[in-house]
């Protein structure tokens, strides 16, 4: 796959003072607070927290599907602060892959047209979607499963599924939001071995959300915990565990 | 629980016994089913082993009446549960049950409104006694393509004589009259009937007698029947009218009758008198001639006798007068007598116009019901969950869909009593439309056949969209609990539904638009085509003077001239002349050309044998008619006051004529005459051609004749300098300067006429553009509606698509393109229903195809555009959806 080395000065996507902040009746809610992060290419960072933490805000914030109150974000040194909605769009087609908890396959496609969407949201050429489609769900071992509608996959399925979906643009960032939570512990374990794999083929960053510290621990490079907003710790996997 | 399976040694009482428990409720039968049939088979056992026969009828008589009582009260307890039930969710859905009211309300009151007409028009038997058996016998002269030329005494005389199916023929025929002795001068329009006519048609007077033999012998007495609404609009329903008297034609005319409000045929009427009191009609020479024919019969077949044995009967005796009497009954001519049921006349012209009315209004009523319930599954879609809940507490499969078809009965029957209220107000509208096309309009109210419908058409609608909705739901029931966390009800199955329902509204849509499109050029191309005359600032008048004081020709000729010279005196008048008929006359377009037209020789050519005469209209008129009405000369010279018939009989044609009978040659000098004139008459010049009997009508061959040739004309009509209107009255005081006595009626302005003349297609095309219109209100909104409802159910879908990089100008096309591609499929389809139902429309439109490509394409851009319009809201919001919210609350 392209469009998969790093950037000019060396980091994939980074944060410096950012804050999102959103108001809940009178209250003002710090979802982020003031977070300043680097996370260099190919690098595999696991966001570490409990609910409410704003580890998934943080994550939307790279991923370009919310905006920051105060602060900036840099994708290869685009700040998405300053991006239009279409720029934002860009983005979030070209340069992030994103895998989810819930999967969010569209349940009336089968594996084949949700894995094909992002390659039409892109306007890729037509001739060379299939070709693409191929490539990613060979990558997830899914091959055989093409014209199955998600209802009739199993849990890891979907997300392998929802993983090759995120892989077909070939993006250079994957953002994962708790992408084992749905699942038991052993597919949650392929799952993560699929990452881990792709991040070391593909040489792909990673960014996931995840409450797992023994998981975190096992796959990341560097764990980074988050706690009401703020950023909390940072360092090696194996020297946060 | 009530046992489903019969066992197989259940005796028969036990099987009469569960087949009756049928007649409870299915809720009813689960909980105590069992324990009745229990019960019944002890009650059952101790009669068989101690009771006698008494005991049996007993217990069966107890088990009837027990279940017969039991059952119709359950069953209403649970109506009166369901509907507070379906009150109350309507209260909790407000919105939607008012625009599903509004819905149906609009849709049934259209229909109603209509169906009134069609059932007073088309539907109800006459209102005379036996009116199947009343028939209208005309006379054709089928070789000149007239179709009522009439008959003469004589030939009425030899129906009445010698026909074996008819127990009556009646004759008719109509004229104007001034009348006297009740304020001014008051021109009736009298119809001069036989002594029988009332019996023949069964018709009982509202006030004193109706006509008796004695009363039509020569030199009775002259008596007067008034017409219902004469006697109301003229004499304010005056219950001592019988008695009174009138003058009419220097006579003194006793009242000795008034009519019922029943329909007049042909023309409305103001007075009857007997044939005896007409003065042509009881003239020696009317009676004696075979060949002066301006009668109409009518006719009663005797019971047991069919229309078809007395159409044969008819034409039999017609065939035995043409060999007894060949001069009278030329071959070229081609006369023949047909017979038909009056109802059949009295409703032709108005059968396709309103059929085609009824069905636009049903087209309105299906859209409404596609709409409502496409509403009523996005609904259910929301209760999805409740009715699982409910279900899985115990209510049965039947009981939801009973609940859920009298919330759509009640949503029916709402909307069925704010659509009589639609449809009363909008009858007389219609009932005034009606009568422009059958004298039967008269009949149209509310009636309890409208009401019924009414009641049917609620039920009916209740039951489709209802049972629709319900089917579609039923599925979806069991898995509401599993799947209800969406609460949209995302099935494919019901998203077909949907789709194929807004596919239907679109293609109904555009077979009514077409209907309106269609109608509405025609009436455009109507208003423009060039008449042949101008109608600004011309007056038009009726002048009436008495028979008996003016009764030559010459007196009628120099009264007529005294007029003339009076009105052009009057300030403001720029030219006067007088007619026989003006352009546009109602009457005339009622009537038709033929009405107006006669055979005629050209000298130099003669006859081949059977072969049938030239036929051509014939206009009395005054020299400055064309002037008046500026109707240009194309060749030879117009007529003057010389032209007075004393020296040279002259006539002008119009450029139909020289295209008809002169297409290669000068008709200037060309010699003419009658086919029952001695005189030749030379044509002296060549006018424009006018469209004298409809605007539809192209031209026909006419020939201009002057005042003092023929019957004296009595139609006035004046050009003024500004608003003719304002220069009415003083025109009218300018006739009676010249005879106080005249009747001065139909006033009106040419303008007027021409407007008048196309208020029918006018008003099918408002009432087509109206239900067009209706039609594309409910389809928007129902295409508005289910595109909120795809929205709200892919809300998830467009999160997912934005996350991975849809624009929202994407998502925006996305929802508009789903718009689209349901219009485009319903205007395919509606386009295919179109090209196969515009056919009907093609007597009804002028200078315009039924598949006017015009029409088809800015009906299907119209609807299109409203589709888009309707789901540009929805896709707006799609587009502006926030992918994390979206996500979130998946």
């Amino acid at each position: 796959m392209g469009e998969m080395t790093g950037t000019s000065n060396g980091f994939a996507v980074r944060t410096e003072g950012v804050s999102r902040q959103y108001a809940m009746g009178e209250a003002l809610v710090h979802a982020v607070d003031d977070v300043s992060i680097a996370v260099k290419p190919g690098e595999f960072v696991a966001l570490l927290g409990s609910s409410g933490s704003g580890k998934s805000t943080l994550l939307n914030l790279l991923a370009g599907l919310d905006r920051p109150t105060s602060g900036a974000i840099y994708a290869h040194e685009h700040n998405l602060a300053e991006m239009s909605s279409q720029q934002l769009a860009h983005h979030r087609s070209h340069t992030v892959g994103m895998v989810f908890q819930a999967f969010n396959l569209l349940p009336r496609m089968t594996l084949e047209e949700n894995v094909e969407l992002p390659l039409r949201l892109a306007e890729v050429d037509r001739a060379e979607r299939p070709a693409r489609v191929r490539e990613a769900v060979e990558r997830v071992s899914l091959a055989a499963r093409l014209t199955h509608r998600p209802s009739e996959l199993s849990g890891g399925e979907q997300q392998r599924a929802a993983l090759a979906r995120a892989l077909v643009n070939r993006p250079t960032i994957l953002l994962a939001d708790e992408p084992t939570g749905n699942l038991d512990s052993l597919t949650g374990d392929a799952i993560m071995h699929l990452l881990q794999e792709i991040n070391r083929t593909l040489q792909m960053t990673i960014v996931m959300v995840t409450h797992d510290k023994v998981r975190a621990a096992r796959y990341a490079h560097r764990i980074i915990t988050m706690r009401d907003g703020k950023l909390v710790t940072e360092g090696a996997s194996d020297e946060i565990a | 629980m009530t046992p489903t399976t019969p066992a197989p040694n259940i005796s028969l009482s036990q099987r009469v016994f569960r087949a009756l428990l049928r007649a409870l409720p299915a809720d009813f039968r689960a909980n105590f089913g069992h324990e009745m049939e229990g019960v019944f088979a002890e009650q059952k056992r101790d009669v068989d082993e101690r009771g006698g026969p008494l005991d049996f009828l007993r217990l069966w008589w107890e088990t009837l009446s027990g279940i017969f009582h039991t059952a119709p009260r359950e069953h209403w307890d649970i109506l009166k549960q369901d509907c507070s039930y379906a009150c109350r969710m309507m209260r909790k859905n407000a919105g939607f049950a008012t625009i599903a009211v509004l819905t149906l309300a609009l849709g049934i009151g259209a229909n109603t409104a209509i169906f009134s007409v069609v059932h007073a028009v088309l539907l109800r038997p006459l209102p005379y006694p036996q009116g199947q058996q009343l028939v209208f016998i005309r006379q054709q002269a089928q070789r000149e393509g007239i179709d009522d030329i009439g008959f003469s005494a004589h030939e009425i005389q030899d129906d009445r004589e010698q026909n074996r199916t008819l127990s009556g023929v009646a004759e008719y025929h109509n004229m104007s009259f001034i009348l006297f002795g009740h304020g001014d001068p008051d021109r009736v329009r009298a119809a001069v009937v036989s002594a029988n006519y009332f019996d023949l048609f069964g018709v009982k007077p509202l006030l004193g007698r109706t006509f008796l033999p004695d009363d039509d012998t020569l030199g009775a007495p002259p008596v007067l029947i008034l017409s219902y609404d004469y006697w109301k609009t003229n004499f304010g329903s005056d219950p001592g009218i019988v008695g009174k008297t009138f003058e009419m034609n220097d006579k003194v005319h006793t009242v000795v009758g008034v009519l019922p409000p029943v329909p007049q045929y042909p023309v409305e009427s103001d007075v009857y008198m007997p044939t005896a009191a007409c003065p042509f009609r009881s003239s020696k020479t009317f009676i004696e001639n075979r060949d002066l024919r301006m009668m109409e019969a009518f006719g009663r077949v005797k019971p047991g006798v069919t229309i078809g044995e007395a159409r044969a009967d008819l034409a039999t005796i017609s065939d035995r007068l043409k060999s007894e009497y060949p001069k009278s009954y030329p071959e070229q001519m081609g006369y023949a007598a047909v017979t038909s049921p009056l109802r059949e006349e009295l409703t032709h012209d108005a059968r396709p116009t309103l059929l085609i009315l009824l069905a636009a209004a049903g087209f309105v009523l299906l859209i409404a019901c596609a709409n409502v319930a496409n509403l009523t599954l996005a609904r259910t879609s929301r209760r999805e969950r409740e009715l699982a809940v409910r279900t899985a507490l115990g209510a049965g499969r039947g009981r939801l869909l009973r609940q859920l078809l009298t919330e759509s009965l009640i949503l029916a029957l709402m909307g069925g009593l704010l659509a009589l209220v639609f449809a009363s107000n909008s009858l007389q509208l219609l009932a005034d439309f009606a009568a422009r096309l059958t004298p039967r309009a008269h009949e149209i109210r509310m009636d309890t056949g409208a009401l019924l419908f009414t009641l049917a058409a609620a039920l009916g609608t209740s039951l489709v969209f209802g049972t629709l909705a319900a089917l579609v739901s039923r599925a979806n029931l069991t898995s509401g609990l599993k799947e209800g966390t969406s609460g949209a009800g995302t099935g494919r199955r019901k998203n077909r539904v949907r789709g194929a329902l807004i596919i239907s509204q679109i293609a109904f849509s555009f077979v009514l638009l077409i209907g309106a499109g269609l109608m509405l050029r025609s009436l455009q191309k109507l208003l423009t085509v060039d008449a042949g005359f101008s109608s600004q600032r011309v007056l038009a008048m009726r002048t009436t003077f008495s028979f008996s004081k003016y009764a030559s020709r010459d007196q009628l000729t120099v009264v007529g001239n005294k007029v003339l010279d009076h009105v052009q005196a009057v300030p403001g008048v720029l030219s006067a002349s007088l007619s026989s008929v003006y352009p546009l006359e109602h009457e005339a377009i009622v009537a038709g050309a033929s009405a107006f037209s006669g055979p005629f020789r050209i000298e130099g050519r003669d006859l081949n044998p059977g072969e049938a005469p030239p036929v051509t209209g014939q206009k009395v008129v005054s020299p400055e008619y064309f002037q008046t009405l500026g109707i240009p000369l194309r060749a030879g010279r117009l007529l003057t006051d010389a032209d007075d018939g004393k020296h040279l009989s002259v006539a002008l044609i119009n450029e139909a004529a020289q295209r008809q009978f002169w297409p290669h040659e000068d008709p200037i000098g060309k010699r003419v005459k009658g086919e029952n004139s001695t005189e030749w008459t030379t044509v002296v010049g060549v006018v424009g051609d006018v469209r004298d009997f409809g605007l539809e009508h192209p031209a026909t061959a006419e020939f201009y004749v002057p005042q003092g040739e023929a019957a004296s004309p009595n139609t006035l009509l004046v050009r003024t300098a500004a608003d003719p209107a304002s220069v009415a009255s003083a025109v009218a005081s300018a006739v009676h300067e010249v005879d106080s006595q005249a009747a001065v009626t139909h006033v009106l302005t040419l303008e007027q006429a021409r407007s008048e003349s196309t208020a029918a297609p006018r008003v099918i095309a408002s009432l087509l553009a109206i239900f067009g219109a209706l039609a594309l209100l409910i389809a928007g909104a129902g295409i508005g509606g289910i595109m909120a409802l795809t929205v709200s159910q892919r809300v998830k879908e467009i999160g997912v698509r934005m996350t991975l990089g849809a624009q929202p100008s994407a998502i925006l096309r996305m929802i508009l393109s789903q718009s689209l591609l349901l219009a485009a499929a319903g205007v395919a389809i509606g386009a295919l229903g179109a090209l196969a139902l515009t056919g009907l429309f093609r007597s009804l439109l002028f200078q315009v195809a039924p598949t006017d490509p015009i029409t088809f394409i800015v009906v299907a851009l119209v609807l299109i555009a409203c589709a888009l319009l309707a789901s540009f809201l929805p896709a707006r919001r799609a587009a502006s959806i926030d992918p994390i919210v979206a996500l979130r609350n998946e």
